[in-house]
């Protein structure tokens, strides 16, 4: 497996142009998967992570042998990929039917079409979180540019997790933003219905929809609310 | 220049010094000062609609965001709907006459050329920046590139003045240095309840008495509130 650099900086530039916010991650991962047995002398590829509960979930895989790849090893919870995870290391198996690690997995492999694997953790700030594998359906000793190039799409899945969870977390401020606009425009409407109903100023008004808040033990925009749908002061 | 650098010296004008640090206010000035316009305004908007301003350099871009809070139409409600930038290089001449209302009063105040730039993060839009400048042109690629990273580092900077504030509310920031139009949301309660409609009709009413009455939005907003101007279920309006 010789990595195509050329063509794997190309793909690179590609990626950071992307727009995860309509492709979203899983996509962007799929795609990096589905790139990899064209730069690489591989059969196929597919990405699992672990979600909150640190189980490995498959998320991404090339076809349907990558699919048994990780599901086989979701299932039975050990495996080459696994153990990279857990070991936080590049785990080779030159030949399923011969390593005596997984026995119980070797020939369940072998009937779905892979015979070699490689797999690379996945870090997210300096921590393992999944793994990224590549198979081939025949018996295949693993070298230091097959190393190299795992490695160099490794860092590439990286960055797209990490620019994702950043995108995230600013979404989640800005969603929040959005609301505390809303809340905060409902409540000076239903200040200025409780000053028409009750001719009061809007100091007044403000002190009278917060203590209508306090005494109802709801949020003040919840009080807002019902002062605009009903035009009434209940509480 | 390549976007990069782009990037790092508008954050070092944003940013500012120790003594001087990120404020709502200076966000405007270098949106102006970057891409060498008449002056920049930032506006905030949800549910589709304009919520107020954050900031504004003049009198000019504060017309401009007034107008478009007004009328509901605009370069930035442009910009923030079609998720794109909107360019209108000739106000005065406009290839197409898309904002009839607006351009007229925008013209009369000056404005030559406006430009609206989408503030968006990932799928949340957040408002639009508005560049102008008082004579005519489009944009160079230069100004146009700016202008990009310019109202990306816009709306991550207004993040990061929201961040600090409790969930459910708006950041001190944000409240106090924007201009959120409070006192016209008041009148629409008001107007709400003295007309029997919803305070939605309520700020269509007082919306369609300051356009024919040619008066502010605010100063309607100021006479409902200090009733020398009430609303009456039979007519547009009439002072007490």
């Amino acid at each position: 497996m010789h990595i195509d650099e050329l063509r794997l900086q190309c793909l690179s530039r590609h990626l950071t142009k992307w727009d995860l916010r309509s492709f979203g991650l899983v996509h962007a991962l799929s795609e990096v998967t589905a790139a990899m047995p064209q730069l690489f002398d591989v059969d196929g590829a597919g990405i699992l992570l672990a979600d909150e509960e640190h189980v490995l979930r498959h998320v991404a895989s090339t076809d349907a042998s990558a699919k048994a790849l990780e599901s086989l090893q979701e299932s039975v919870g050990r495996g080459p990929c696994v153990q990279s995870l857990v070991q936080d290391m590049v785990v080779a198996t030159p030949d399923v039917l011969e390593d005596p690690r997984w026995p119980e997995l070797g020939q369940l492999f072998a009937e779905n079409g892979i015979r070699s694997i490689l797999g690379a953790p996945v870090h997210l700030v300096g921590a393992p979180l999944g793994s990224l594998n590549v198979y081939k359906s025949t018996v295949h000793e693993w070298d230091e540019s097959d190393h190299r190039a795992l490695a160099a799409f490794e860092t590439l899945v990286e960055r797209l997790i990490t620019a994702s969870l950043a995108l995230e977390r600013s979404e989640a401020v800005a969603t929040q933003l959005q609301e505390a606009l809303r809340a905060r425009i409902e409540i000076e409407r239903s200040v200025g219905i409780v000053m028409a109903l009750e001719d009061l100023d809007a100091v007044d008004a403000f002190q009278r929809v917060r203590r209508m808040a306090r005494s109802a033990r709801k949020p003040i925009r919840e009080i807002a609310s019902d002062i605009i749908k009903y035009k009434k002061i209940a509480y | 220049m390549v976007d990069g650098d782009r990037r790092s010296r508008v954050l070092g004008l944003l940013i500012g010094s120790g003594d001087n640090p990120l404020c709502a206010s200076r966000l405007c000035e270098v949106c102006a000062q970057v891409t060498g316009m008449s002056g920049a305004g930032i506006m905030l908007m949800s549910g589709d609609v304009p919520r107020g301003s954050l900031c504004t350099t003049d009198k000019v871009s504060d017309l401009i965001e007034q107008l478009q809070f007004l009328l509901g139409e605009g370069p930035c409600v442009d910009a923030y709907h079609q998720d794109w930038p909107v360019l209108e290089p000739d106000l005065a001449n406009p290839q197409s006459s898309r904002w009839p209302a607006f351009a007229g009063q925008a013209a009369e105040a000056g404005v030559r050329a406006v430009f609206g730039f989408p503030l968006q993060v990932g799928s949340v839009r957040l408002g639009a920046l508005n560049l102008y400048r008082d004579r005519p042109g489009p944009l160079t690629d230069d100004q146009h590139a700016d202008a990009l990273v310019l109202s990306d580092l816009v709306a991550q900077s207004v993040l990061v003045l929201q961040a600090t504030a409790q969930p459910g509310a708006l950041a001190a920031e944000l409240e106090e240095g924007a201009d959120l139009h409070f006192t016209v949301h008041q009148a629409s309660g008001m107007v709400s309840v003295q007309l029997g409609v919803s305070v939605g009709q309520a700020l269509i009413r007082l919306r369609a008495y300051a356009f024919s009455n040619g008066i502010p939005l605010s100063e309607v907003a100021e006479s409902v509130i200090t009733r020398t101007l009430r609303f009456a279920a039979t007519g547009d309006g009439s002072y007490n």
